[in-house]
């Protein structure tokens, strides 16, 4: 027997009141049970509604009141008895909500080996509308697994684990977002030990802050462990600035020096606008190129002292001279960087590679030189184009003979927009492989604060976004471009707390999630780590010389 | 046109003057029989009664020496019983197309006191046989007569009675019963009429009266009381025996003396005529009071009745005078007797006037006009359903159907 | 009243609702009170009135206690009264049962006249309370003004059937405050009603 007391009694709060009315485009209105109240109930939260043989996966994408009675402004109830009061709200007064059907889950179990489809169409009316439960959660997203990495928790769904299936979000370039302080670092850091810890590709981070490899702080200035210190045999680092990295207690096992004859043009026309370079100015290193040879042009061309050779030079190179002299003065800040060694660098990249290619994860400290963005875009690009040049002759071996193919590659920069803004990103390595996909196995990992910044041929190329609040229209724009249901989750992700919470969606979720990004900092969440770590952990004798498991 | 009421309103005041000089009379007279009933010489009643030798005409009681005192009520038990029973009937009639009567006998059962309790109840039953239609001569089968209009009321005062045995005999208690009968212990029906002998002798003697005889067994063993009780009573038998003393005859020869006078000029009529018992105890007997007792002194009840002698006193209860009828065995104890009158006051109480129990076994067996119609309609389908062709006659047909 | 609770029979009925006469006279249940009648199928009627009056509508009580020094004296010496006067109940037919369990819709068919009337037992009563979704039913009812009396003392007693009252009743309000929409003092009244 259908009995709605005993529902309501057993507090089966699951169930939220039923579609009213609704259209594809708009998403389905659904008004609420008498004793659900509107403040229970959060823009972004997980729905789930019957229709017959479907179960459609929604999102609350909005929240209104109604009342069934119009004088009820002008005549307001007694709700100075506490029993009116309660019996009113969410019922005279009601509470509608805005639900965006995202998928499809078929009842059937024949259908349900294709996993979720999206929604192509809306319930029909008076359809019941649930809180989504757990096991739909698992259902769109999976069980935690040794490929799925849980992340977080559905908003308000404290016990429902959201997993990401690592193996696909690695298969694309995907990007963090959000504002200032909103927990891009922590969930960056998240990501990373999932993909440490599932050991489907080795990564390269490009540590500005130097807060992920052997510590990060959290606001409240309590240090939090970094990858190092959970997964210490699966993590290298590589460090800029040795003396920063000592002085907090790192031991880097590798301490990154950067030739001149290392710095290719390229590297510089990345670093245009860091620089306050013109156009004719960072252009000119080609030209100096040219002019000096691949491996010395740099060296020679800060050799030269002013005066007469320089104007010479300029001359010879049909280069305006206020160019040259500002190029030259530019890079000349170069001189300061001491992980710039003028008799040669240390070949750092084969180092790298030679760590990535035992499976293992390079984080690259920056150290002091992680607030000089000139020096971070100057590494980042510089190794990476090297890196992915390697990548490149691996993917092309592979052609020949499978079993070749190199452990997946993810790249990691923060501060993306400087490397992806649209005048340079078709000039960057890094614009390449977001623009290649995963065509050498490499992928980036973008974390950016401000993705309107970033070209938005790049951001539509980007897998999945996992975006924390953004408040500012543009980044809102840019985050959306080209997403399905733009303007609801505009709405949500402009709602999310200031921290901890983010709006995922993309290639390797089935539908957009709000989650509350999992804790991390606290021992319970290390200790969680170890147990996924031994309950996931794979052989590494096992290994081949990618890291690939046998 | 309208009516003139000018002239209508003259008509009208000669009139009541009229009724007022006629009721004078009457006034004046009640109060001769009032001096009479006060001055009753009960030797002397019973000399001329005897000298007269039958010749006197007029249907008078028997009378005793205390026919003519007062009687108060006394205190009545906590606990006893009430009986009555009433009955109505649906004579035979031609436009029914088939021979049938129905008598729906109404009981009233009231226990008073402790576990004080009622029971109401209405038991029809419908006549369709030919034995119940017609009521034959034992002696000689083929004198019979059919079974209606005063026969059939005869027969459902018997079937009254019957009832009302039945039920004083299902109560097995020492406490008082009143078993109460409306109208008379008479058969009333089949006086006056020139009903066959063995019509009055299957009625009376081998039904009622038998029936009288079952309750004078039962009232050896329990505090049985029998009466019957009549409002408005219009007899005038008490009166009428005002007559006997006041007759200037010396000797009492109606036929002879009188055949020539007219009414009313007689000289018994001067304390009776025109005026009725009730009349004259209504000033004779205060609130509660009732009068002694009278024999009643018919054909009927001397011939069929067996040893069940009737009589009678009136009452005053307050609202009315009432003639209670009983038999001989209350009459002759003076408990039973008193216990009658108490307990006869005390219903009519009850009842606003008249016996609660009456009032209520009325109810039970009262038949409404629709009543009648719906059972005429019942027997009509239940003949149709049998294949019978109902014929209903052209009268009665318009009689239902109201034209327009 | 009988040990099954049985309170008399149906002398009258139709779709909408039904008459009881009581066996006895003056022992009704009160208004509000959930009954069943019938079998195959049972129905269940809410009793929205209670009416004491003369069996025979010709017959008019009249004053009996003049000489009684107590009330219940008037009934010891006219013990016919309690043949005479009856208590009718009239419910209003509310659902029934069927295989799937009590259905709260309108009935096809009327109760027979002398069904068993039975008052429901407090499982019964908590059984059929479990939803309310013959409450526009009753709200609607074309039968009588003082419907809110009913549905408020319903809703009283079936509160007491369930183990969570309070919550019970708040279930409740917001049902009537869902179906009473536009109609914002009668909602405030029934709901104060309630509320005590
Ligand atoms: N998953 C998490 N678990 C625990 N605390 C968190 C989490 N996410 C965010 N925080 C808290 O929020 C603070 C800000 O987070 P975080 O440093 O990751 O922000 P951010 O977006 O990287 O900021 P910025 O743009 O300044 O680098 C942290 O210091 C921490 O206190
Ligand atoms: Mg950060």
């Amino acid at each position: 027997m259908n009995s709605e007391i005993n529902n309501f009694i057993s507090k089966d709060v699951d169930v939220l009141g039923m579609v009213v009315s609704g259209s594809l485009t708009n998403g389905v209105e659904v008004k609420l049970k008498p004793e659900r109240s509107v403040s229970e109930i959060k823009v972004g939260r997980y729905v789930s509604i019957e229709a017959e043989n479907l179960k459609f996966f929604g999102v609350v994408t909005d929240i209104e009141l109604g009342a069934t009675d119009q004088t009820l402004r002008v005549n307001p109830p007694e709700i100075s008895n506490p029993f009116i009061a309660n019996v009113i709200s969410g019922s005279t007064a009601y509470g509608i909500i805005q639900v965006e059907p995202m998928l499809i889950l078929s009842q059937d179990d024949l259908d349900s080996i294709y996993g979720p489809q999206p929604a192509k169409t809306i319930p029909p009316h008076f359809s019941k509308v649930s809180l989504a439960s757990d096991e739909d959660v698992e259902t769109v997203f999976g069980l935690e697994s040794d490929t799925n990495f849980w992340l977080g928790n559905p908003l308000d769904m404290d016990t429902a684990k959201l997993c990401l299936n690592i193996e696909e979000l690695i298969k694309r370039s995907n990007g963090v977002f959000g504002k200032s302080g909103t927990g891009k670092t922590f969930l960056t850091r998240l990501l990373l030990l999932g993909i440490i810890q599932r050991g489907v590709a080795s990564q390269l981070v490009f540590d500005m802050q130097s807060e992920y490899g052997w510590k990060g702080f959290s606001e409240d200035s309590k240090e939090v462990k970094g990858l190092k210190q959970i997964f210490s045999s699966k993590v290298a680092i590589f460090s800029l600035d040795e003396e920063s990295s000592r002085r907090r207690g790192v031991n880097p096992d590798y301490v990154v020096r950067i030739g001149y004859e290392d710095i290719e043009p390229g590297d510089i026309s990345v670093l245009k606008e860091t620089l306050n370079l013109s156009e004719v100015a960072a252009d000119a290193a080609y030209s100096l190129e040219r002019y000096f040879g691949p491996n010395n042009w740099f060296k020679e061309f800060l050799a030269l002292s002013g005066g007469e050779e320089f104007i010479d030079l300029a001359r010879n190179l049909n280069i305006n001279q206020a160019a040259l002299s500002s190029l030259k003065n530019r890079l000349s800040r170069f001189k300061r960087f001491d992980f710039i060694d003028e008799s040669g660098g240390n070949d750092s990249v084969t180092q790298i590679l030679s760590y990535l290619d035992r499976g293992m994860h390079v984080i690259l400290e920056f150290g002091r030189y992680g607030s000089d963005l000139a020096a971070y875009m100057l590494v980042a690009n510089l190794l990476t184009r090297r890196i992915y040049a390697r990548y490149a002759v691996f993917a092309e071996k592979a052609l020949g003979d499978p079993t070749q193919q190199p452990t997946p590659l993810v790249i990691t920069i923060e501060e993306a927009h400087k490397f992806l803004s649209p005048d340079i990103a078709s000039q960057t390595i890094f614009g390449t492989i977001a623009r290649e996909m995963r065509k050498h196995n490499v992928t980036l990992l973008v974390v950016d604060q401000r993705p309107s910044g970033i070209d938005d041929e790049i951001m539509s190329q980007l897998g999945t976004k996992i975006t924390c609040l953004l408040d500012n229209e543009k980044d809102l724009d840019s985050v959306l471009t080209g997403v399905s249901g733009n303007r609801k989750l505009r709405s949500v992700l402009s709602r999310l707390e200031s921290k901890q919470q983010a709006l995922i969606f993309g290639h390797s979720v089935p539908m957009p999630m709000v989650i509350k990004v999992r804790d991390y900092g606290t021992a319970t969440s290390y200790g969680d780590f170890q147990i996924e770590d031994t309950k996931f952990n794979f052989d590494e004798d096992n290994e081949d010389l990618f890291g690939k498991k046998l | 046109m309208s009516l003139d009421l000018t002239h209508t309103a003259l008509q009208i005041d000669h009139m009541s003057e009229n009724i007022k000089n006629h009721r004078q009379t009457h006034i004046n007279k009640i109060a001769k029989a009032l001096d009479k009933i006060d001055s009753f010489d009960f030797k002397h009643h019973e000399s001329r009664i005897e000298n007269s030798l039958g010749m006197f005409n007029w249907n008078i009681p028997k009378i005793s020496s205390g026919s003519f005192d007062k009687f108060n009520s006394s205190d009545f038990p906590k606990d006893y019983y009430v009986i009555a029973t009433d009955g109505s009937h649906i004579d035979v009639d031609r436009h029914i197309p088939a021979n049938c009567y129905l008598i729906n006998i109404g009981s009233c059962i009231l226990k008073y006191g402790n576990n004080s309790f009622a029971t109401l109840n209405s038991i029809p039953k419908l006549y369709a046989e030919y034995d119940d239609l017609i009521i034959t001569d034992r002696e000689n089968k083929n004198k019979s007569v059919l079974v209606r209009g005063a026969i059939l009321s005869a027969k459902r005062m018997l079937e009254e009675l019957k009832s009302l045995t039945n039920l004083v005999k299902e109560i097995n208690s020492g406490i008082p019963i009143l078993a109460l009968m409306d109208g008379s212990l008479i058969m009333l029906d089949l006086i006056g009429q020139t009903h066959p002998e063995f019509v009055k002798r299957e009625l009376v003697q081998n039904g009622f009266a038998e029936c009288l005889d079952e309750l004078y067994e039962i009232s050896r063993q329990k505090k049985l009381l029998l009466a019957s009780y009549i409002s408005l009573p219009k007899s005038s038998e008490v009166v009428n025996s005002l007559r006997v003393s006041n007759c200037s005859f010396s000797e009492i020869h109606c036929d002879l003396n009188c055949s020539k006078i007219a009414p009313g000029d007689r000289s018994c009529d001067e304390v009776s005529n025109e005026i009725i018992d009730r009349e004259v105890f209504s000033k004779y007997l205060n609130t509660g009071e009732r009068s002694g007792t009278f024999q009643i002194d018919i054909d009927l009840v001397n011939d069929y009745y067996l040893d069940n002698k009737i009589h009678y006193f009136y009452l005053n209860t307050g609202e009315e005078i009432a003639r209670v009828e009983i038999p001989k065995w209350v009459v002759e104890r003076e408990d039973l007797l008193r216990l009658t009158h108490t307990l006869i006051l005390n219903q009519c109480k009850l009842g606003h006037g008249y016996p609660v129990s009456l009032i209520e076994a009325h109810e039970q067996a009262v038949v409404t006009s629709s009543d009648r119609n719906h059972f005429a309609q019942m027997v009509e389908a239940a003949l149709d359903e049998h294949g019978m062709s109902t014929y209903t006659s052209e009268k009665n047909l318009s009689k239902r159907l109201r034209w327009v | 009243m009988n040990q099954d609770n049985r309170i008399g029979e149906v002398v009258e009925s139709s779709s909408l609702q039904f008459t009881v006469q009581c066996y006895d006279l003056y022992k009704s249940p009160n208004i509000g009170t959930l009954v069943k009648c019938g079998t195959d199928p049972q129905l269940f009627g809410i009793v929205y009135d209670v009416s004491n009056k003369s069996m025979d509508p010709a017959r008019r009580p009249v004053p009996r206690g003049r000489d009684e020094n107590k009330e219940e004296g008037v009934y010891l010496s006219n013990p016919q009264l309690n043949r005479l006067l009856i208590t009718e109940v009239n419910c209003i037919l509310v659902g029934y049962k069927s295989t799937e369990g009590i259905l709260q819709s309108p009935v096809s068919l009327p109760p027979r006249i002398h069904s068993f009337v039975i008052e429901c037992s407090e499982e019964e009563l908590r059984e059929f309370s479990s939803t309310l979704d013959f409450l526009p039913l009753l709200l609607e009812s074309p039968i009588l003004n003082s419907i809110d009396d009913v549905i408020s003392s319903f809703l009283i007693k079936s509160s007491k059937s369930h183990d969570d009252k309070s919550r019970f009743l708040i279930y409740a309000g917001k049902e009537l405050a869902f179906n009473l929409s536009g109609q914002l003092i009668r909602l405030n009244n029934l709901l104060k009603r309630i509320s005590k």
